[in-house]
């Protein structure tokens, strides 16, 4: 087998500290956080999962941990009680995984979501702390990863911006875009990659700070 | 420049800018030091980044670098590390932490919202208690009013607002009584040097339902250039404003509208990543001699100069005070005030667009102010401005901020953001505890940051007369959110979490009675004679407005006082009223 020289991978979906297998069951994970609606916008295909492995190899190494043994706690916790590593179960059931550690997805209004672990359970199950902390931190970056700019590594081919009408990256609006009746989803969608290509070619600023409507 | 030194500024942000700018320029040789980068605007292009600036906080110290604990009551313990200010990721909003690193302090990537407070609101203890009666006010309250008025500080909101750039729109002009949106503005001697920004549809429909219910609408005045001022340029409405800094200059950072003017002046030399951890005095403790700092590679400096001001914020000025042993009455740290902001989000009907302008292109309604808010309950002891915050809103922050009743995690939050992100609106109101004997910062007894210095400790909690407050006020808002026609809304608790809201203030009280306050009217300290300790630390009461305009005032009186100069005259030859441009060339 010869390597073709002529092409090389982008570099997108390699990995810089998670394992292969690590990073399979944290974009499980992100994708029943943030689940694709039929409509191709969820955390697997926004690429949520390279968000968080370089935020964890760059600078969020502290939270290194929380990823290496909570993902190991995870393994003996859904092997315990469901017979299968988390990859391994159907979506309800990786559903119910994470209703256990994170709560319900929908909160009585009034309680505080309980986000680190109780006393109480963490008498019972040595896990259960870190798989707290686990499903706490995943949320959270799931989250950045799906909004993020595409520099970050996630909101890949900006799935997230589009799908809540988020323009992203602009140096500037119009008095007319910010007028009655203007449709923001008409407004092109940037990247910081996009205007920062852009920035020898901008408008004069005058062009947004006027209120002439031209 | 020469080695000896006439005034040490510790903080290059709000206040420390403008002071070591105006020393400067008067001739006096200045080192400013601050613990954060000197910014350039390059350096902020591409700042249209949530993630940098909102959910990682580049901008604002963090836990590990500058820890602060809290208890709520001097009776629960020794406190822990400030839990709303470390969510899961060790990361938090950067409006619950302190607002600064680095030249321009706070003022880097604040909202701009600015006020001057009336007339009242330097009284407020004698207004509570002759209006209320004197058992009105909470027991071991420490309310005390103003030593200065409204007349004092007049010409210095003046010189803030022409010197700096502030747009907005006067309602009580000398001259211009076609100017009356807002019946209780204090007296001013000419409006603003620019126009209001430009609002975003949903602002107008506030506006709107608040003349409706017969309130009194004015806009909001913002330290953000409308037009190009000072060879800065106007705002471009890019919708990263508000805890971002600004690419074009139009917000008024300190370090773009002070700190260049100061260094042009030859006297001026600004020393980026330096940490200063003590003032020194000295032998007989009645004057200081310098302070000591930690350079970028951590390696101790002594400086030493003829005075020294400590503009490092409202916390850090405290802490600073008593990790140098300067607290021979026993003040420095008590009175501690801040803000519950008594959030209300909402959906509109129409789309808000909440990614375009910046929140301070707003609409205010001062009906229900300070004493104001007696005529409608006399249990509510002071009240605030209720102050649309139209926009200026990214999806993370969003999804952050979502209601209660909204799925937290699956498909019912994902559909949740597709579908009302764009909907997105909002309103707040500040208003401030009654500082009392149980509100109060002082050294942490065992934690450290990484440089071996004690951290700063809070004992903070917010009394039933401080939630009152926000109660009424979110009625207010229920009512306007009714008549705009929102299609839902959520608020925020009485009792927040937070007790941090970067509009800290009273820890170093100014007063003129040496033994219970901890600098005179000039923020000049009572035991060490040229030491000066500056900015919202020295409010004696605060009230429902945000600090900086204030701190701004009170700084140029520093300067002034230092340099031996008397207040500005009225406003004169240069500029009558309205005239925009003829001052401008004067000022520089
Ligand atoms: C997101 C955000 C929004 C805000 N919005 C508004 C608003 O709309 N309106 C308003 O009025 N206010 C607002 N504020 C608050 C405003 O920024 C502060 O009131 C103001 O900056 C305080 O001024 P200061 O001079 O006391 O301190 P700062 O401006 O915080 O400056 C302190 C400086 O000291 C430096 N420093 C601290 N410790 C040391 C040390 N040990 N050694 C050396 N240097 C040190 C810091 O790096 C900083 O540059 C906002 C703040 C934030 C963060
Ligand atoms: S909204 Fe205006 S002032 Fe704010 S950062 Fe953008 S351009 Fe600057």
């Amino acid at each position: 087998m010869t390597v073709d020289h002529s092409k090389a991978a982008d570099g997108l979906t390699a990995l810089t500290f998670l394992n292969d297998a690590e990073a399979r069951t944290v974009e499980a994970i992100a994708e029943r956080i943030i689940p694709d609606g039929g409509d191709g916008a969820g955390a697997a295909s926004a690429g949520v999962v390279y968000y968080i492995d370089r935020s964890i190899g760059g600078v969020s190494t502290h939270l290194q941990h929380v990823y290496r043994t909570g993902l190991r706690a995870l393994d003996r916790y859904c092997l315990n009680e469901r017979s299968a590593a988390y990859i391994g179960l159907t979506a309800d059931d990786q559903d119910g995984v994470i209703r256990h550690f994170l709560g319900p997805e929908q909160t009585e209004v009034g309680t505080t979501p309980q986000l680190f672990g109780d006393e109480e359970g963490e008498r019972d199950d040595a896990d259960l702390p870190i798989l707290r902390r686990l499903f706490a931190v995943v949320r959270e970056h799931t989250i950045e990863g799906f909004f993020c700019d595409p520099v970050y590594g996630g909101n890949r081919d900006a799935i997230g911006w589009k799908l809540v009408g988020f323009p992203g990256a602009y140096w500037g609006y119009t008095a007319q875009q910010m007028g009655p009746g203007f449709d923001g989803r008409s407004l092109p969608i940037k990247t910081l990659s996009d205007l920062r290509a852009q920035l020898q070619s901008l408008p004069d600023n005058s062009t947004f700070t006027s209120n002439q409507e031209s | 420049m020469t080695s000896k030194i006439d005034a040490i500024v510790v903080g290059a942000g709000a206040s420390g800018a403008v002071i070591a700018s105006e020393l400067a320029q008067a001739g006096l040789k200045v080192v400013c030091l601050d613990k954060g980068p000197k910014h350039t605007t390059q350096d902020f292009q591409l700042k249209q980044d949530e993630i940098r600036y909102y959910a990682r906080g580049s901008l604002v110290p963090s836990m590990d670098t500058d820890p602060i604990t809290w208890r709520e009551t001097s009776q629960d313990g020794d406190g822990e590390l400030a839990p709303w200010a470390a969510g899961p990721l060790g990361t938090a909003n950067p409006l619950h932490l302190p607002p600064s690193l680095g030249a321009g302090g706070g003022t880097v990537h604040w909202g701009g919202a600015c006020w001057r407070f009336r007339e009242t609101e330097f009284r407020m203890k004698t207004e509570i208690e002759e209006r209320l009666g004197k058992s009105a006010l909470p027991e071991g309250h420490t309310l005390v009013d103003w030593p200065i008025t409204y007349a004092d500080l007049e010409p210095y909101y003046d010189k803030a607002e022409w010197e700096l750039g502030i747009s907005g729109r006067g309602s009580n002009v000398a001259g211009r009584p076609e100017l009356d949106e807002n019946p209780w503005e204090a007296r001013r001697q000419r409006d603003y040097p620019m126009p209001p920004l430009r609002q975003g549809t949903a602002d107008i429909e506030f506006s709107e339902a608040c003349s409706r219910l017969g309130y009194h609408p004015f806009r909001t005045a913002a330290a953000i250039a409308s037009e190009p001022f000072k060879g800065r340029s106007g705002c471009t409405y890019c919708g990263f404003c508000h805890g971002y800094p600004c690419h074009v200059d139009a917000k008024t950072s300190t370090h773009v509208a002070a700190l260049p003017y100061g260094e042009a002046s030859g006297n001026l030399e600004v020393r980026e990543y330096c940490r200063v951890y003590k003032v020194n005095r000295s032998r007989d403790g009645a004057r200081v001699t310098g302070v000591s700092y930690y350079d970028a590679d951590g390696r101790s400096v002594d400086l030493e100069a003829d005075r020294v001001v400590l503009a490092c914020y409202a916390l850090e000025n405290a802490r600073l005070l008593l990790a140098s042993g300067i607290n021979a009455n026993g003040q420095v740290g008590k009175h501690l005030m801040t803000h519950a902001f008594g959030f209300f989000m909402g959906l509109t009907k129409e789309p808000s667009n909440p990614y375009m302008g910046t929140l301070v292109a707003s609409t205010s309604i001062e009906d229900f102010s300070g004493e104001l808010v007696h005529e409608h309950d006399p249990t509510v002891l002071w009240g605030a401005p209720i102050i649309s915050w139209p926009g200026d809103y990214q999806p993370i922050e969003i999804a952050h901020a979502m209601p209660p009743s909204a799925p937290r995690w699956g498909a019912g939050f994902r559909d949740w953001m597709r579908d009302n992100y764009s909907h997105v609106w909002s309103m707040y109101s500040q208003t401030a505890n009654i500082p009392t004997t149980d509100t109060y910062v002082d050294l942490d007894p065992r934690r450290k940051d990484p440089w071996g210095q004690p951290a700063l400790r809070m004992t903070h909690g917010w009394g039933e007369w401080d939630q009152k407050m926000v109660e009424f006020l979110l009625g207010v808002k229920r009512k306007i959110a009714r008549e705009m026609g929102l299609t839902y809304w959520w608020e925020e608790t009485t009792k927040p979490d937070y007790h941090l809201s970067t509009h800290e203030v009273g820890t170093h009280r100014m007063g003129e009675d040496p033994t219970i306050s901890v600098v005179d009217v000039y923020g000049r300290s009572h035991e060490c004679e040229n030491l000066y300790v500056v900015g919202g630390g020295q409010f004696p009461s605060y009230h429902g407005y945000n600090p900086t305009e204030t701190i701004w005032a009170m700084a140029y009186m520093t300067a002034d006082s230092i340099i031996g100069r008397s207040a500005p005259g009225p406003v004169t030859e240069h500029g009558h009223v309205g005239d925009r441009h003829a001052s401008h060339n004067h000022s520089h």
